[in-house]
């Protein structure tokens, strides 16, 4: 789908633009200018650096999983269920993006915690969530699961459910419709909302503080070793900045390539629908 | 002269927050319609104490302003640094005002004002039974200290090798804010605060205090910065936090003082 | 056997009742708005009617009661459908596609796999086996979208404007594939190609605002229409009115002789039709008297466009079709008067009937 724009936009809007661009590129290029580039690899690769890069990336991998088991259902019935409610429900869902993430870290803390809500029952089953590498996972999960539902709802609603009632006259059951069709089409969608579950869960800082702690190799994540890198060695806060960063921009990357492909590809799919004539 | 280099200032932005920016907005000392502004950078356990002698300064010199920027120690430094417009500079511990002396921004010899101990905060009903020290190290205990990158975390290493204890915290935070909210919130069994937190808390823990304590002191060092605005205003508040009225909020908040 | 539908559905204007015999293709004509595509979700399980019941082969397809009852889902009525949009799974291969009605149902993969070539052929398709949807032209694509739809080997199929979205040079074929592969088959085609009606269907029912208004075999449908939609689908102006005598008054102040007065009946409006070449025309008090056998109805041309290699003339509610020379020769202008001549022995009358949509039992 190519698309030439024949009236130019205004100049205002390219000024404007090129403005906005500069404010979010300038500080990146200012940490970049800030490092310390001699000191840059026994920096980064320090124990405590890749400590908390490998603790970031497999927290952020479970996370992100996570998102998936539990975002899915929920996107699904969101953009293809009817129920009263059903606006607050994705209003509440949705609530993470808005919340301070260390006010969702202190909710988590006052659920899981030991004297929270299912505290006395985790306990009674032998498990501590507290101060441990599941915390570091719930913590990511709760702020990055509404990227995830936002992202497939979206990708549903543009799918319509016209292939899956064809499906279902075929004789497809539901579940047969899900699997088959319902998910392979928004396929795009999913990978590009687990990608931004991840980016987020990778820069989770807030929640994870409040809630899971910060100890090397178990809950202090690259976001935590900055923080705390800063208090001792700037070099090593900046270079570490540096890294995620750099890991931000790898997985962004990786998304806004292989989504708009296989999307294109669903869109022309419709066969000759834009050109159809309204049907009664 | 210009205190306000946009590189330094950015970089600041970025390791500090947003105060880089207002920095260059708000010039520190508005002479020109008969008021005065004061910006003090104070460590962030000195908040209450100082929040009230800043009323109190202002009640005794009309017409002035008194800006508070409360922080952990080692982010003011850091923005004082990076160029931050400020006039006086309280400290929460020796390392991070050095930075500052050593850069040549400090106007004076720092003087210390307030001292500070470790104290064991414990939850409500003390539900692990600790009693003392080394009690920390049992067993099953869940402890939660600073790290040892900032000041509170350096003083309980401290007193763990005079006590030749191991200490095995199960988070190692990076304020003492984070330690006190797991003990406050029962996560954790007790955590490694200064006295002043637990006077602060106004009841949401126990204190469980130990003599050890006392070799590990925390010194509070305050100066006037080279590039304040109006020298003559921000000796007059180091001098009033020196002087009875500031000696009597500091103790009252539970810092020592010398 | 075969389908027997009643449907209500106030919310979408639905009121329906009406058959289809085992092997029969049933054409549902209708104005855009009529209900023709609501009827098909009804019976494809899409949408659920309030009140009515429906059987297919004697499967109760929904039985409801102000809209509650039983009501089988979608993939259990074997109702297959194809839309007007060939709606290809676009991540499957065409063989994969029409492979996928036998793999829901649990058919083995080869087997499925096997079939699906298999219909492929039956819709001229098989060469199309490996490409994937988006390679494919619209024509190309509704036939793997019909050997599909047949894949699934449905008890009824359901064609709802199948041919509405394709290019006018691939219609005629997917028309002559449609015609070979519906004989025998039961199956309800939504159209409004009269063209449609005539060479796919048995039977042709008329829906308007909601309700069947006709029924019957598409050849009598078509010569007496009860309404103007069918008319118009005829080519035909119809005339709806009284007799008095051996004339037909109508609205208007219309009025002509018919030649099959007498067999209206008492208390029931005649209708009667005639094509348009029927009518000459000519200005108001032109020289000359009209032929024997002609009517002369003064009417306000309200519209002229040309129609093929004619001119159509309207007024009255009725259409002339006269050569561009006459009509060169004429210079008529919209909002004047004219005078059409109507050759009464081209008229056909018959009485006005509310025709259900059951086969005649």
């Amino acid at each position: 789908m190519s698309r030439s724009n024949t009236v130019p936009l205004p100049r205002w809007v390219l000024a404007g633009a090129a403005a906005g661009a500069l404010f979010l590129l300038l500080p990146l290029a200012a940490v970049a200018a800030e490092v310390n580039w001699a000191e840059f690899i026994p920096l980064v690769t320090s124990e405590s650096s890749l400590a908390a890069l490998s603790l970031s990336l497999r927290t952020a991998a479970a996370s992100t999983l996570l998102c998936v088991l539990l975002g899915v259902p929920l996107a699904l019935v969101l953009a293809r269920a009817r129920f009263p409610g059903k606006r607050l429900v994705r209003s509440l869902v949705l609530l993470p993006l808005v919340l301070p993430p260390v006010v969702g870290g202190i909710a988590l803390l006052y659920t899981f915690g030991r004297q929270g809500l299912l505290g006395g029952a985790l306990e009674a089953m032998g498990v501590q969530v507290a101060f441990s590498t599941a915390a570091v996972v719930l913590a990511q999960t709760f702020v990055a699961l509404p990227f995830l539902v936002l992202t497939l709802e979206g990708a549903l609603r543009t799918a319509g459910t016209r292939y899956e009632a064809v499906a279902a006259t075929l004789g497809a059951r539901p579940w047969t419709v899900l699997r088959r069709v319902t998910v392979p089409l928004v396929l795009p969608g999913l990978a590009s909302g687990a990608v931004l579950s991840f980016a987020r869960c990778l820069g989770e800082f807030g929640a994870t503080l409040a809630f899971a702690g910060s100890l090397q190799g178990v809950t202090r994540t690259l976001p935590l070793e900055i923080y705390l890198q800063r208090e001792a060695d700037a070099d090593a806060a900046v270079a570490l900045s540096l890294v995620l960063v750099l890991v931000a921009v790898v997985v962004v990357g990786l998304s806004y390539r292989s989504a708009p492909a296989r999307s294109a590809d669903t869109r022309s799919a419709g066969g000759r629908s834009a050109t159809a004539g309204a049907a009664d | 002269m210009s205190r306000c280099r946009p590189g330094r200032a950015l970089a600041a932005l970025l390791l500090t927050g947003t105060l880089g920016l207002s920095a260059c907005a708000v010039p520190a000392g508005d002479q020109q319609n008969g008021t005065s502004e004061l910006t003090v950078f104070a460590a962030a356990s000195l908040a209450a104490p100082f929040t009230r002698l800043a009323e109190d300064f202002e009640a005794a010199h009309p017409g002035t302003t008194v800006r508070l920027n409360l922080a952990g120690s080692a982010d003011l430094a850091a923005q004082i640094l990076a160029g931050a417009p400020a006039d006086v500079f309280a400290s929460a511990d020796e390392a991070n005002m050095a930075k500052v002396v050593d850069a040549g921004m400090a106007a004076e010899e720092p003087r210390n004002i307030a001292t500070n101990t470790l104290t064991i905060a414990v939850p409500a009903g003390n539900p692990a039974g600790i009693a003392g020290f080394a009690d920390l190290a049992a067993a099953g205990v869940q402890v939660v200290v600073c790290a040892e990158q900032v000041p509170c975390g350096a003083a309980a290493e401290k007193l763990a090798q005079n006590a030749g204890i191991l200490l095995a915290p199960v988070s190692e935070e990076s304020s003492v804010t984070g330690v006190m909210g797991k003990v406050v919130s029962g996560e954790a069994d007790a955590g490694l605060v200064y006295v002043t937190d637990v006077r602060a808390s106004g009841g949401k823990v126990q204190e469980v205090p130990f003599p050890e304590a006392k070799e590990a002191v925390n010194r509070y060092p305050l100066v006037r910065l080279a590039a304040a605005g109006d020298s003559g205003l921000a000796d007059a508040f180091v001098r009033y936090v020196g002087a009875d009225e500031g000696r009597r909020a500091l103790q009252e908040a539970g810092f020592g003082v010398p | 056997m075969g389908l027997r539908i009643e449907a209500v559905l106030p919310e979408r204007g639905i009121d329906v009742r009406f058959d289809v015999g085992d092997g029969e293709t049933v054409a549902l004509l209708g104005p855009n708005g009529a209900g023709k595509s609501t009827v098909v979700s009804l019976l494809a399980g899409l949408v659920h009617a309030d009140d009515g019941r429906a059987e297919l082969n004697g499967t109760t397809l929904f039985h409801r009661t102000k809209g509650k009852g039983m009501s089988l889902p979608a993939y259990r009525r074997g109702t297959s459908l194809l839309a007007q949009e060939a709606l290809l799974f676009p991540h499957l291969s065409a063989e994969e596609n029409v492979a996928f009605g036998p793999r829901s149902t649990g058919v083995p993969r080869r087997k499925a796999q096997a079939a699906a070539r298999r219909w492929l052929a039956e819709a001229d398709a098989a060469a199309l086996a490996a490409k994937r949807p988006g390679e494919l032209s619209g024509g190309q694509a509704q036939r793997v979208a019909l050997a599909r739809a047949l894949a699934a080997e449905p008890d009824l199929l359901l064609l709802d404007e199948p041919m509405a979205a394709l290019d006018v040079e691939t219609v005629p074929l997917m028309r002559r594939l449609l015609k070979r592969v519906l004989a025998g088959r039961s199956a309800l085609i939504v159209t409004h190609d009269v063209l449609d009606a005539l060479t796919l269907a048995n039977r042709v029912l008329v829906m308007q605002e909601g309700r069947i208004v006709e029924s019957g075999p598409p050849a009598e449908v078509l010569r007496r229409p009860q309404n103007p939609f069918t008319a118009s689908l005829a080519g035909l102006n119809l005339v709806r009115g009284n007799v008095r005598g051996n004339r037909l008054l109508a609205a208007g102040g219309l009025s002509f002789a018919v030649p099959d007065a007498g067999a209206g009946v008492q208390g029931v409006p005649l209708l009667a039709v005639f094509p348009p070449s029927a009518i000459a025309v000519r200005r108001p008090g032109a020289a000359g008297t009209a032929n024997p056998g002609r009517e002369i109805l003064g009417v306000t041309v309200t519209d002229l466009e040309p129609q093929g290699d004619r001119i159509r003339v309207r007024g009255a509610g009725l259409a002339a079709d006269i050569s561009p020379a006459a009509a060169a020769e004429l210079s008529l202008v919209v909002g004047e008067e004219a005078e059409f001549l109507l050759d009464a022995s081209a008229v056909t009358s018959y009485p006005a009937s509310a025709v259900p949509g059951w086969r005649t039992v």
